[in-house]
């Protein structure tokens, strides 16, 4: 919020708000007819905590029933409301826009309600932008779009949206009414191009006339060939049971038309076997130029065709496809739904005799084509069989493979990358799956999976997937330092800090290595994508998309600005920073940014709507990870991984926030509600995917807001340091008691007197235990190069001795090499410790 | 298998398989949104049959219909590591050429695109296509603040300007053999 009085400014955000409340009294003597002032008035209340919040309230509402039209003040009010969390019965825009219809203001209404993703009000504003347009013809050319029909439109898009993303918010009389009112408008605004025939084609769906909805997509598709509205046509084909048209629309746009492409092959044959057609179609499959959805529509028609023999069609497309990259993707569906395909062996055994084993006994030499196809080969049987990856014999066939193509990694060229990386991917899965043993032991398999990754990316320098895998090992291993350096190689930006940020981010100890640099780590980056890329661009792109009638897009827009403004990766992100400050004695921060995010990202969790603009919706790209080896997360392999540093989820995210708005949110109304829904989290604590060390940090609260709660036992430090918790341990500590440093000083008002004596008890203990720790860091971090060392040799005998270790042939050399980084990471990770 | 598909903007959160890729630009939020919002039907991905995405192209339209230089223009084109080499991007590329070509909605005389003279790669599989070099751009992927001369030639930072006919420039007065041969400055290329 930018003030119009630099005074008032800094009073504000130094907290001083006596001072800014009389800076306020003394211009609204000056101004007494700016309603603006009087918003700044009823807004510092606000901010002045519980005692003032009703008489905030009430002048806010007081100012709104005199119909400001500045919209600085509109927007003042919004805040104060949201600053109560007070819900008033008409928003304020609206309240206003309603009383007052003149097209600037109605406009802004419409623009807050893009910027703060509000489809209702959209709606609502869209409709009254076009009874201004249609009253006031002098406004019209006030702003771009400058016509009446055009506001038509926009309020015809505004009735779609609310209907297909506002459903469950509106009545059953309102989803029928609305794409009638709709209509009505596109109508009127007559639709002269496929985006507007777009939106009137929407509403006639949403209206159940699909048959009217037909003959435009018919009339409209005859004078343009456009894909969004071809899709949409054939969809109402399919949907309304008109078999024979469908049969020769998709006829006419795979022959005539020549548009080889998949989705239209499938109702095709989906058509041909309702009309039985299927010889019809079988033909025209025959005829069509040689592809891979040519040999992807024989399998589909099998399915329906039972004269068809699907295991022919299934070898033909490997023998023609089995060396491109996407054979096993394209397969893999269709593996899935057809049941004369469960059973692949024999038609593996034919490829492994026919291709392979010439070329993994090395009696010919691997081209880049065998390689594929062994990759493929491996993957498809692992597909069929994924319990084939508790078996040693996979690890072995694996480096086989492996190695009996490593010479074609000599070849690649700049940025290009090989699929061998996938065999050395599927071994340690398969080491993973097999693994026996504790929490404490998984640390060395953790590090002969580095090995051999890291040695597979020596070779294979771009390939990505290699890194993820990496990224996770290293921040569960405490190396943060060499899973930062990987992530910058990834050069991940803008959209991607939202999807994949968390890989690195999660968690205290994944930000020791620039605890002390807040402004370059990438919980600052991720923060400032948020601030400055999504507030400042998507508001305004959705308003050009209205502005240029793209009219298919619009929902798109939405949905994006909905989902990344109220994103999982967002709440998590603000979570962390908060700790990072709480870390670092940052205060300041948490009290006039974060606070506010975390309020603000909690009122749309609490909400626990099914709706995109009501929940936290989870972005995070847990896909690509996987998408390698047998593209699936394998549940004996994700167990593994989470018995350290475990991926977290939507209640963890939940009971953090909490924990942290019953710190910071100590004025809050809605803080009785904050204490009971963390208690009744904390409750199934043993469900969350948190460390010990934090189940005992959320003890600690319980036990403050309900004695009963009994603490949990204070978490151990690891004796190994190549552990995620021995660094995450020491933070969760040192940050316990920093939470209760800060409720000691700031909760003293609205804490009872034995609430706060046990606080400071709490302390105190902590404190004392966090004495000891800072002892025995120096006799750690002594340590560590011997253990480092110990390890390594360690592993180096396991690879050089072990009958599982020697198939993957790493050298001592390379062992000693990534040895080194891991000290120097090592090293970093002890020097965080400084920070405590 | 491939469908092509209209890209939706949500479809950024799902482009890690393709932008992971170091020869993928990833570019602002708004470049993306932008092409939606005002080239809504130039922008659209092939999924495969799991409705992913498996590559993606982007463009517009631009230029003065009087001067014949009316066309599309391919700003980024991609395929997902996985799906390369059967003949996606190709496909993606003739795609466009059904889309811009015809009287509705854009009639455009030629499709170009830009890619740096020491692309090799590229170059050809655009040759394939049948696009040739219509100019070579002097110093256009050069430094900011770099003033380029015709004279100094670097196929590092050069584009080559690469054109293909449309059904509208009946007598390809859009395209020149020799274009390899004409050179210009960026501030010349305005349409």
């Amino acid at each position: 919020m930018v003030y119009a009085d630099p005074f008032i400014e800094n009073a504000l955000s130094c907290g001083n708000y006596k001072l800014a409340l009389q800076l306020v009294d003394r211009k609204i003597k000056e101004h007494p007819n700016s309603s603006y002032y009087f918003g700044l008035r009823s807004q510092v209340l606000a901010y002045q905590g519980p005692k003032f919040r009703q008489r905030a309230i009430k002048e806010a509402e007081d100012l709104l029933a005199r119909c400001p039209t500045d919209i600085q003040t509109l927007t003042i009010i919004s805040e104060v409301f949201d600053l109560c969390n007070y819900v008033p019965l008409v928003d304020p825009f609206e309240a206003v826009g309603k009383k007052h219809p003149n097209s600037s203001l109605v406009y802004e209404w419409f623009s807050h309600s893009v910027e703060a993703g509000n489809l209702i009000q959209v709606q609502k504003s869209t409709m009254m932008l076009t009874k201004v347009l249609t009253t006031d013809k002098s406004s019209r050319d006030q702003f771009s779009p400058s016509s009446a029909r055009m506001a038509q439109l926009y309020a015809a898009i505004g009735f779609v949206l609310v209907c297909n993303c506002c459903s469950s918010r509106i009545t059953a009389a309102s989803r029928k009414l609305f794409p009638l009112l709709g209509l009505k408008l596109v109508e009127k605004a007559k639709p002269q191009n496929a985006q507007e025939y777009f939106v009137y084609c929407e509403l006639l769906k949403l209206a159940g006339k699909e048959e009217q909805c037909k003959n435009v997509l018919e009339e409209i598709l005859s004078k343009e060939n456009d894909l969004q509205l071809k899709l949409m046509y054939l969809d109402v084909l399919d949907r309304t049971g008109k078999y024979e048209q469908l049969f020769e629309t998709c006829r006419h746009y795979l022959d005539n038309l020549k548009e080889d492409d998949w989705n239209t092959w499938k109702l095709f044959i989906k058509a041909a076997g309702e009309i039985r057609k299927t010889g019809d179609c079988f033909k025209i499959i025959n005829e069509y130029p040689d592809g891979r959805n040519k040999g992807l529509a024989y399998l589909e028609l099998s399915k329906i065709d039972h004269t068809l023999r699907a295991t022919d069609f299934f070898e033909a497309y490997i023998s023609k496809y089995g060396s491109k990259k996407c054979c096993f993707q394209d397969l893999v569906s269709v593996l899935d739904e057809h049941p004369e395909l469960s059973n692949i062996d024999d038609i593996l055994d034919r490829i492994y005799e026919k291709e392979i084993v010439s070329v993994s006994s090395r009696k010919s030499k691997a081209t880049e084509k065998d390689l594929i196809l062994m990759v493929n080969y491996m993957k498809l049987k692992l597909h069929q069989k994924t319990e084939l990856l508790n078996d040693t014999d996979t690890i072995k066939e694996c480096c086989t493979y492996y190695k009996a193509t490593e010479q074609l990694l000599d070849k690649l060229q700049q940025f290009d990358f090989s699929a061998s990386s996938e065999f050395a991917i599927i071994a340690c899965e398969a080491l993973l799956s097999q693994y026996k043993g504790t929490q404490n032991d998984l640390p060395t398999l953790l590090l002969r999976i580095v090995v051999i990754m890291e040695s597979a990316l020596l070779k294979n320098p771009y390939e990505f997937h290699l890194k993820l895998w990496l990224i996770a090992l290293y921040c569960k291993l405490n190396l943060v330092n060499r899973a930062e350096s990987l992530f910058e190689s990834l050069k991940v930006k803008f959209v991607q800090l939202d999807t994949l940020s968390t890989i690195l981010s999660t968690r205290i100890s994944s930000l020791e290595t620039k605890l002390n640099s807040s402004k370059s780590n990438i919980l600052f980056q991720v923060a400032k994508f948020y601030s400055n890329n999504v507030g400042r661009e998507v508001p305004q792109l959705i308003l050009n998309g209205f502005k240029q009638g793209s009219f298919s897009k619009i929902q798109g827009f939405f949905e994006f600005e909905n989902r990344i403004n109220f994103s999982f990766t967002r709440l998590q992100n603000t979570n962390e920073q908060i700790r990072n400050c709480r870390l670092q004695d940052d205060i300041r921060r948490i009290e006039i940014t974060l606070k506010n995010d975390l309020k603000s990202l909690y009122k749309v969790y609490a909400m626990e709507g099914k709706e995109l603009d009501q929940k936290i919706n989870d972005n995070r790209d847990r896909k690509t990870f996987w998408d390698c080896g047998v593209h699936q997360r394998i549940k004996t392999v994700s167990q593994k991984l989470d018995m350290i540093n475990p991926e977290v989820n939507m209640d963890y995210l939940a009971i953090t926030t909490l924990m942290n708005l019953l710190i910071y949110d100590y004025n809050s109304s809605l803080y009785e509600d904050y204490i009971k829904r963390y208690l009744d989290l904390y409750g199934k604590v043993g469900d969350i995917p948190c460390t010990e060390a934090e189940t005992w940090n959320f003890s600690v609260l319980a036990h403050i807001f309900e004695p009963s709660e009994e603490i949990k036992t204070d978490p151990k430090i690891p004796k190994n340091q190549l552990t995620f918790n021995f660094n995450h341990t020491i933070f969760v500590i040192t940050d316990c008691v920093k939470q209760l440093k800060y409720m000691i000083y700031d909760h003293s008002e609205n804490m009872t007197t034995k609430q706060i004596a046990t606080i400071r008890s709490l302390k105190k203990q902590y404190s004392e235990v966090l004495k000891k720790v800072k002892k025995d860091i120096n006799s750690y971090k002594k340590n560590e190069k011997k253990q480092i060392s110990k390890v390594e040799a360690e592993v180096k005998h396991w690879f050089a001795k072990n009958e599982i270790g020697r198939q993957f042939s790493v050298d001592a050399n390379t062992i000693t090499n990534i040895f080194e980084e891991i000290g120097r990471a090592g090293q970093q990770s002890m020097k965080q410790l400084n920070a405590i | 298998m491939t469908s092509i598909v209209p890209f939706q903007a949500t479809d950024l959160f799902d482009l890690n398989p393709i932008n992971l890729d170091p020869l993928t630009e990833n570019f602002y939020i708004y470049f993306y949104l932008q092409y939606l919002s005002d080239w809504p039907t130039l922008f659209y991905k092939s999924t495969s049959a799991l409705d992913e995405p498996t590559g993606y192209i982007l463009a517009k339209t631009e230029g003065q219909v009087l001067k014949k230089e009316w066309h599309a223009h391919i700003s980024a084109v991609t395929i997902d590591p996985n799906y390369r080499r059967i003949g996606l991007g190709s496909y993606l590329c003739q795609m466009l050429e059904t889309y811009t070509q015809d009287e509705k909605p854009y009639y455009a005389f030629f499709i170009d695109l830009f890619v740096k003279c020491n692309n090799t790669l590229a170059i050809n599989f655009y040759e394939k296509l049948g696009y040739s070099v219509f100019r070579r751009v002097v110093g256009y992927y050069g430094p900011p603040g770099r003033i380029p001369s015709k004279s100094r030639l670097n196929d590092e930072i050069d584009a080559f300007d690469m054109r293909k006919s449309l059904k509208r420039d009946k007598a390809h007065e859009c395209v020149r053999k020799t274009g390899r041969r004409y050179h210009v400055l960026p501030q010349d290329v305005v349409f």
